[in-house]
């Protein structure tokens, strides 16, 4: 009996995780120029103007490659040439005060300007890098990591 | 390339397994060097970033104002003022790419009606050069209502008045699927407003086209 029970409080609990992690559509692609990639869990997708994106989402781009982003609290992330950012977390939830974005840069270039969450709240947006996190009160800047 | 020439160097003595080895702790330690920038923002205001790693912590809030952090294990770099020719270079792909700010369009409505008021209307071909003009592949549609009357009165008031505004989007020949529609009954007034007041204001559905 008691392996049943945990048995379904395990469902319960991994249940609503799975869903919120990968269903939720977080931005879309605006702009697109030479090749750029989304490693999305096991697969590789070529990069399309309208491609819809998701948490956890890995974005790579060649040489001479570049991709604009809209997020879904309408912050602009735009991602230069030979670059690898994670959009690890993208929580936009303003009714129930889950407001959280976390993007990793490998290397590359980026440039972000805040959208609402920013706003909202001034401790929902970070960017980290492989030697420092950058906490954003606001509103445009941007970020290189050397690749080595 | 010196990683190379020092295996090369040692492999006559050593063998390889312990120069691959070798290899890997020196790469280890070196993170690479990363480069932060403020830049002002499209209307010329400046925010602030705060640039952190476990030895210390710096503050940009001027423009073109950039730190360099080494590694981990180097705090951050004095805050030097960037020249901004050389910003522009250095992130020339990354600030080329960068997309066109969405915006927001409001359409009002009289009290319990799902048409919008006709000056709201007005604004149609406004909204639709937007969708045009950014090429636009996802519009969200968000009604709104006044406190007067039961919540779930509201709720179903404001979906209707979405749904509205969508179909009058689609008549006017925007593509339906990229249209999201989402409703919020009363919860999410513009303007404050006792309960049970009307507020033409908050009686709205709120456009935004990305």
């Amino acid at each position: 009996m008691k392996v049943i029970v945990s048995f379904f409080m395990v469902l319960l609990i991994s249940i609503p995780n799975l869903v919120s992690a990968s269903d939720t559509r977080i931005g879309i692609v605006k702009n697109v120029r030479g090749s750029a990639f989304i490693e999305r869990s096991t697969k590789l997708i070529s990069v399309k103007v309208g491609e819809r994106l998701f948490e956890k989402d890995v974005i790579v781009t060649k040489e001479e490659s570049s991709l604009g982003l809209i997020l879904r609290d309408n912050s602009l992330l735009s991602i230069g040439s030979n670059s690898r950012v994670i959009l690890s977390e993208f929580r936009f939830e303003p009714a129930e005060q889950k407001l959280s974005f976390l993007t990793r840069i490998k290397k590359g270039t980026l440039t972000y300007l805040t959208g609402l969450m920013a706003k909202m709240n001034q401790n929902a947006v970070k960017f980290e890098t492989p030697s420092a996190v950058c906490g954003v009160r606001g509103t445009h800047f941007a970020i290189r990591v050397e690749d080595d | 390339m010196t990683a190379e020439k020092f295996c090369g160097n040692f492999s006559k003595r050593m063998n390889s397994f312990i120069c691959f080895f070798l290899i890997l702790i020196l790469f280890s330690g070196c993170s690479p060097k990363t480069q932060f920038v403020l830049l002002p923002d499209p209307d010329g205001r400046v925010g602030k970033i705060e640039v952190a790693n476990p030895q210390g912590m710096r503050v940009l809030d001027k423009p073109w104002q950039a730190t360099e952090v080494k590694s981990m294990e180097t705090i951050p770099d004095e805050p030097k003022i960037m020249d901004e020719a050389q910003v522009r270079r250095v992130f020339k792909d990354a600030l080329a790419a960068q997309p066109q700010p969405p915006v927001t369009f409001l359409m009002y409505f009289r009290s319990e009606s799902v048409v919008p008021i006709r000056t709201s209307l007005e604004s149609l071909p406004e909204i639709l050069e937007a969708i045009q003009s950014r090429k636009s592949q996802d519009i969200s549609v968000v009604g709104h209502t006044d406190s007067l009357g039961t919540d779930d009165y509201n709720l179903d008031l404001s979906l209707r008045r979405a749904k509205r505004v969508a179909q009058i989007l689609i008549a006017e020949g925007v593509d339906p699927s990229i249209i999201e529609i989402d409703y919020f009954g009363k919860e999410k007034p513009l303007t404050e407003a006792p309960e049970g007041v009307p507020e033409p204001r908050n009686r709205r559905v709120e456009i935004t086209v990305r």
